[in-house]
């Protein structure tokens, strides 16, 4: 048993969401998943596994900041997981997006530590899995929904961005919105051999104080998370994880 | 008239081949276009114009390294084209990757100068632009050619210090070369769209 995690090798599903929000991984686990069992509270940090469709489905969540979500993935390898999929929320940084739309990332410009002292100094580049990518997009396509594929960037801090260096991202490097967790999520993912993507579905506008209304945030999660549980489908009928 | 590209804004097509070699600029030219047309020769880096199945693409010679393709960029860009594809070669840094195997690249490691030197200082992650990465691997699977959907690097040295294979396999690129950094830099800064083919020579 991990030393975070205290589930059984067993408990966890190779498809895993990762959601940051302990209450979300109980919402999802309840509004979606079926037979949806608690394998783990430590720390708040809840883990269900269920079954979606017929397959197994891990729901873990990561809480906040890449340190935590580094422990969480890490500790995931060590239970059988190997596909993890992060469902998220984050900031708009592209003028294009509206709050709810989806970001399906292709890859994390990586600003926080964790990426750093597990890659060293120099230029990484943490990179979702391309087949979770595509097979993510094309679910949001059948769904019809407003979604953007590109860069997002991984930040350690919350509240010391400006609207003007969000801009800066946006025109200089090409990033689409800003989050906490993917950086560390692919660079643990790419450590140990499991595969791994990013959904995020925005919540505000950088610089903007409140969040979107909640029930705007609620159809965008929602979204995001049958967008998330389809892209499993569809990966499972490609490869299948689920003995 | 750019300064290098020296041909016309009605010269050049909105979709363009960049291969490295001027050598493989014509044969590309001559063997998979249809009435083409040579709109540049200025510094050995040819362009060329021509049909494929009716569409307009040109092919367009970047030179080899990033400060090159980079000064040809902007100046196909500057022409008025919208989407570009490197074709060229690799190296291979893993044994899955062999000779003639394609590679599409999903991002670029930079371990260039020039894609240091436009977005500032600070990480950068060139990438493809989406539609241009899933078209190519589509079109890979569906003509069940043998290709690598990965991440590349692009590189200033091609006879560097060994450490930098190190530095590239510990950051999960699989096969090196020298211009995708600098494309996909610039393509994300002048909102035009790229991706990058390579096949693995070595």
């Amino acid at each position: 048993m991990p030393i975070h995690l205290r589930g059984q090798v067993g408990d966890v599903a190779p498809y895993v969401l990762l959601p940051g929000d302990p209450n979300r991984a109980k919402y999802i686990a309840s509004t979606f998943l079926e037979n949806a069992k608690l394998y783990t509270e430590h720390r708040g940090m809840l883990g269900f596994t269920g079954t979606y469709k017929g397959i197994r489905v891990s729901v873990q969540t990561s809480m906040m900041g890449c340190p935590s979500a580094a422990i969480t993935c890490e500790e995931l390898a060590m239970l059988g997981a190997r596909v993890i999929i992060r469902v998220g929320t984050c900031g708009g940084v592209s003028p294009n997006l509206k709050p709810a739309d989806l970001v399906i990332a292709q890859a994390s410009l990586a600003r926080d530590g964790t990426t750093r002292q597990y890659m060293g100094e120099g230029n990484h580049t943490p990179i979702a899995t391309f087949r979770i990518v595509r097979a993510a997009e094309d679910a949001a396509q059948e769904a019809n929904l407003a979604h953007a594929v590109g860069l997002i960037a991984s930040d350690d801090s919350f509240y010391s961005v400006t609207a003007e260096e969000a801009r800066g991202l946006f025109t200089s490097r090409g990033v689409l919105g800003l989050e906490m967790e993917a950086s560390a999520v692919f660079t643990v993912a790419h450590l140990r051999g499991m595969e791994a993507a990013c959904l995020a579905t925005v919540s505000n506008y950088i610089g903007d104080e409140a969040l979107v209304p909640d029930e705007v945030l609620k159809r965008g999660v929602d979204n995001m998370v049958l967008v998330a549980l389809e892209t499993i489908v569809r990966l499972e009928a490609e490869k299948p994880l689920s003995a | 008239m750019p300064i290098h590209v020296k041909g016309q804004v009605s010269d050049v097509a909105p979709y363009v081949l960049l291969p490295g070699d001027p050598g493989r600029a014509t044969y590309i030219a001559k063997t998979f276009l249809e009435n083409i047309a040579l709109y540049t020769e200025y510094r050995g880096l040819l362009g060329y114009t021509g049909t494929y199945k009716g569409l307009r693409v040109s092919v367009q010679t970047t030179g080899m390294g990033c400060p090159t393709t980079a000064i040809v960029l902007e100046e196909m860009i500057q022409l008025g084209s919208k989407v570009f594809i490197r074709v060229g070669t690799c190296g291979s840094l893993k044994p899955e990757l062999e000779p003639t195997d394609l590679v599409i690249a999903q991002g670029s490691l930079p371990f260039d100068g020039t894609t240091k030197l436009y977005p500032g200082e600070g990480p950068a992650v060139p990438l493809p632009t989406w539609r241009v990465l899933k078209a190519s691997a589509d079109i890979a699977e569906l003509e069940k050619i043998k290709h690598h959907v990965c991440m590349i690097s692009s590189g200033d040295a091609y006879y560097g210090p060994p450490w930098v294979k190190e530095e590239r396999l510990k950051r999960g690129a699989k096969a090196v070369e020298m211009e995708a950094s600098a494309i996909f830099t610039i393509a994300m800064l002048r909102g035009v769209e790229a991706g990058c083919v390579c096949t693995v020579s070595n």
